[in-house]
């Protein structure tokens, strides 16, 4: 028995043994958030590195005599001549329901001072996106609660749909928006009671934002209750570029682990445009060649990685699904610069903001022309698709009519008719900022509009009409919002019951 | 030809055919150097064949450290045990180190084996692995 004993002990004390091992280098150079050692000839690519005072670092550039990392967190305390050793590890972070409605940083650490967090599984940042074995097409939808969106660019669990334009366009606004309407459907749906019923978590991650920005977003999301369904990865422009470069990445590892314990989750870059920059940077510091804009090599991969990342898995892999709503600032509306190309051609559709319309008081200032949605209509409810369906079309040719109408005044009755229900359509797509609605309303409100009972206001009161008939369905018509939501479609009998809801509406409303 | 890369030639031609360093090829080649090499070049040489040769040289020498005096016998199932990790026959220091508070420290290179109660205890001050 000693024996046997002997010789387990003694396989114990060789692991152990191994485990006490560390490679450890000496840091030659420091600046910027990028440290250079010698030594370290075991780490391995995108390794954890660990310094004193509990900084660590992701080993980057693996050269013949030196190594380049990026600094995480705080690197003040950190000097030439300090021990950096390797971990064995890839840079993890914690996962799971324990972070819903925490503020954390790229390394999950919390930032909202409500205590630790006690995670139970840790996922690493850089993960290989699931392969085409396990996915499955996009097929439900993702609603938004923005009526445009919905109804003309739909969006589906799983897809990644990019959100660009210029500064101050709103498109944070309609991430935001996108995440309330999300809380706002679970809740609607966890109090149900059906066991059908898949609520969508949320993780916004702020690249490259002021704290201030955070705290408004922070603040915005509470105000509205989504922050329960929400993790918030933070890294403010303060921060150093290694944490804005890794930041997507820890967001999209919380939000896969969603994915793949069978649940739905939408992940939220704001933006991808301050995380290509900040790795711009990195990389100019571990001095590899730059090529176009000074942007390096793999700039393409960078993205491209991450977003591939989002998918929908197939039953046999949980049924999960991991929406992706990547966000791109463009100068001056230039759509042809070199990371918003990269980005719209990995993406499945983009929504694209204009200031012009903007400044001319359409909001959301969604350019419906070039704005498209290459997987989502599948994934639309077919009630949205009988009232939609042509909405694209009807929008495109009022635009082109619009444009010749204001250089004369003959115009024939059907451009007439045309025109005006376009300028209608415009009003009734105006919508203000945290006031999602729900897919039944839209519906309700895009039947009304194509059956001609908002024909006859004047257009100026379109606004007002639009209101009022949303308060009258809230209130008399909650029955028929139901039926829309539990039977999908519209059949003949719930048409005939909307037209008379619509008349009764019509008679409240001069 | 760069000094990078003669320096590398020179770090070749230092180690003897057992894997060891051989401090009479090294003297060698630094002579070669000041002979041949104009002198303002071969400062710029001997700098960075001394920058190539110091972690290799550190490679072969492991350092044992311990907080108090260790048996010879223990000392010796030490040597053994770097022997056989390094996969090399190596030069052996040791050195008596009582911020170890217990335990050993093996430093051979960027490599350091360590079970001592002062790495335990920092491991357990820092407790801040993300994973």
């Amino acid at each position: 028995m000693n024996e046997i004993l002997k010789e387990i002990s003694s396989r114990i004390e060789k692991i152990e043994s191994r485990n006490r091992k560390k490679n450890v280098g000496e840091i030659i150079g420091l600046a910027d958030g990028v440290a250079r050692l010698t030594g370290l000839s075991e780490v391995m690519y995108n390794e954890m590195v660990e310094f004193p005072n509990g900084v660590f670092g992701i080993a980057l550039n693996l050269g013949e005599d030196e190594v380049g990392c990026v600094l995480l967190g705080d690197t003040s305390s950190i000097k030439e001549g300090d021990e950096g050793k390797t971990t064995g590890k890839l840079l993890s972070v914690p996962v799971g329901k324990e972070l819903l409605g925490r503020v954390v940083d790229v390394l999950g650490r919390p930032l909202d001072g409500k205590g630790e967090i006690f995670a139970k599984e840790y996922y690493p940042v850089e993960k290989i996106a699931p392969g085409i074995l396990p996915r499955k097409s996009v097929n439900q939808p993702l609603q938004t609660g923005i009526l445009e969106i919905d109804a003309m660019i739909p969006i589906g669990r799983g897809q990644r749909e990019l959100i660009i334009g210029d500064r101050s366009t709103g498109k944070t606004a309609i991430a935001l928006d996108t995440i309330i309407n999300q809380a706002r459907i679970n809740r609607e749906g966890l109090a149900s009671g059906d066991p059908d019923f898949r609520p969508v978590y949320s993780i916004y991650v702020a690249i490259g934002q002021k704290n201030a920005n955070i705290a408004r977003t922070i603040q915005l999301l509470e105000a509205n209750g989504a922050m329960e369904y929400t993790i918030i990865v933070a890294a403010a422009a303060s921060e150093n570029a290694a944490n804005l470069y890794i930041s997507p990445y820890s967001g999209c590892a919380m939000g896969e682990w969603f994915m793949q314990n069978g649940m739905d989750a939408l992940v939220v870059y704001d933006d991808l445009s301050k995380h290509a920059a900040a790795y711009r940077q990195v990389s100019l510091l571990l001095k590899r060649p730059s090529g176009r804009e000074a942007y390096p090599g793999d700039v393409f991969y960078l993205h491209s990685r991450l977003l591939e990342r989002a998918a929908r898995l197939n039953e046999e892999n949980g049924n999960g699904s991991l929406t992706a709503l990547p966000i791109i600032e463009t100068q001056q509306g230039d759509v042809s610069a070199y990371i918003p190309t990269n980005v719209i051609s990995i993406t499945d559709g983009q929504i694209f903001l204009e200031t012009d319309l903007f400044n001319q008081g359409v909001r959301p200032a969604i350019s419906v022309g070039i704005s498209v949605s290459r997987v989502g209509s599948s994934a639309q409810m077919k009630a949205f698709k009988q009232v939609a369906g042509k909405l694209k079309g009807e929008y495109a040719q009022y635009k082109e009519l619009a444009a010749f109408a204001q250089f004369g005044s003959d115009i024939d009755p059907r451009t007439k008719a045309i025109i005006d229900k376009g300028d209608r359509l415009v009003e009734i797509l105006k919508q203000t900022n945290n006031n999602p609605k729900s897919a039944a309303l839209e519906i309700a409100i895009l039947w009304a509009l194509q059956n001609g009972f908002f024909g006859d206001i004047d257009v100026k009161k379109i606004s007002d009409a639009k209101s009022s008939f949303e308060s009258h369905m809230l209130s008399r018509g909650d029955k028929i919002l139901a039926r829309i939501m539990s039977e999908q479609t519209i059949s003949p009998e719930l048409a005939e019951d909307l037209k008379s809801a619509c008349q009764d509406w019509r008679k409240t409303f001069a | 030809m760069n000094n990078k890369a003669l320096a590398r030639i020179l770090l070749k031609e230092s180690i003897s055919p057992d894997g060891l360093v051989d401090s009479a090829r090294v003297s060698a080649a630094c002579d070669y150097v000041q002979e041949h090499v104009p002198t303002m070049r071969a400062l710029e040489l001997l700098r960075e064949y001394m920058r190539m040769l110091k972690p290799v040289l550190a490679s072969e020498t492991a350092t044992i450290e311990s907080s108090g005096e260790l048996s010879p016998e223990a000392l010796a199932l030490l040597e053994d045990f770097v022997r056989k990790e390094s996969g090399r026959d190596l030069y052996f220091e040791k050195k008596i180190n009582p911020e170890l508070l217990g335990g050993i420290r093996i430093t051979c290179g960027d490599n350091v084996w360590e079970n001592s109660a002062s790495s335990l205890l920092e491991d357990i001050a820092s407790g801040n692995y993300p994973s």
